[in-house]
């Protein structure tokens, strides 16, 4: 008889330690989600970071915008994740699939090689705050391209920007960060 | 370890060990579904009257029944190819029978989401994921909350902000 311990590391394979979610909780990740007791006695084990962003990756935008109210650490994991997204633009050539998209901390080189008419399920984009709305106006002249996009930010000089380009479906907010949505 | 052998016939049966050590006897082929496993089992080059066992020190049998009773439903589906594992192939339909299989408390959703990942049983991690997901859909955040028993840690004044800006992205 052979016992082989494939749990003790004794052979080599892609190894997906689940000892990686206790690297996030020392993060801050993940601490509010308690280990809790079920019905039937089994306790509700935390889920690592990187499987919580496999569940949001099942979500459309809206549902994202309530989860991300729930606790700190699903604030900074949603963030992150539509943050990953961004940077799987500059590497990939479908770029199809991203539903959100968080341009506020990219640099102003880099966002000009957003070419945001390819993401065809986009539904939000978080756009960077800037004094002179420069940026946002070398942005712009992409996302008029899309339909039933609605934009919203309390940059001063772009609320005259917003009011010439009511009539493509371009709408004001008076909100802190500047976001751009989708019907 | 028994004798080395020329003979490259595959072990058709595989014996698993739970972390409360009880033992299910089962093809390799339902084994298999796991990635895992597959690749241990090709790594090791079993061969046919080699009695294997492996342990599997953190799935209990309550749970280590359940993912076989899915691998064993799911044994002949088309083995997911390696080159397109990253590719999206999402849709919001489970199978009648994999929503039925999926009817189970949350402590063992998230156990055998846990077990999924770590075993590399990409079927199944999708669709727990997804019925994960569908637990949210349609909740607000404080129902979500209650849902999966999160203590809600913004202040108020943190909190504020971010459902203003939610209110107006809803409205629009």
């Amino acid at each position: 008889m052979s016992i082989f311990a494939p749990d003790k590391g004794t052979w080599s394979e892609r190894y997906r330690d689940p000892s990686c979610s206790r690297a996030v909780k020392s993060n801050g990740f993940m601490d509010t989600s308690p280990i809790t007791q079920a019905d039937n006695g089994l306790k509700i084990p935390a889920l690592p970071y990187e499987t919580w962003i496999e569940i949001f990756d099942n979500l459309s935008h809206g549902h994202l915008l309530q989860a991300r109210l729930v606790c700190k650490s699903w604030y900074q994991m949603i963030g992150a994740f539509t943050s990953s997204n961004l940077n799987s633009l500059f590497g990939k050539q479908s770029l199809g699939e991203g539903k959100g998209i968080d341009l506020s901390k990219t640099s102003e080189d880099e966002i000009g090689l957003v070419d945001l008419p390819k993401f065809a399920n986009l539904k939000s984009i978080l756009m960077p705050l800037s004094d002179n709305g420069e940026l946002f106006f070398q942005s712009l002249s992409n996302l008029t391209k899309m339909p039933t996009m609605h934009l919203g930010t309390y940059i001063p000089v772009l609320e005259e920007l917003c009011s010439q380009n009511l009539d493509s479906g371009i709408d004001c907010c008076p909100e802190i960060q500047c976001n751009v949505f989708a019907n | 370890m028994s004798k080395v052998s020329s003979k490259k016939i595959e072990a058709k049966q595989i014996d698993f060990q739970s972390s409360d050590n009880e033992f299910f006897n089962i093809d390799v082929q339902v084994a298999k579904c796991s990635g895992r496993i597959k690749t241990f089992l090709e790594d090791c080059g079993m061969r046919s009257g080699d009695n294997v066992i492996v342990p599997l020190p953190n799935v209990n049998s309550e749970i280590l029944r359940q993912i076989l009773n899915w691998a064993n439903y799911h044994k002949d589906d088309p083995q997911p190819n390696e080159d397109d594992r990253d590719e999206e192939k999402r849709t919001d339909d489970i199978s009648l029978w994999d929503a039925e299989f999926l009817k189970v408390d949350q402590g063992i959703l998230f156990h055998l989401i846990m077990a999924a990942n770590y075993r590399d049983i990409k079927g199944l991690f999708d669709i727990t994921c997804q019925t994960v997901a569908n637990m949210m859909k349609g909740k607000t955040s404080a129902e979500i909350r209650e849902t999966f028993n999160i203590r809600n840690d913004f202040t108020p004044a943190e909190e504020e902000p971010i459902g203003r800006e939610n209110e107006w992205c809803e409205q629009q």
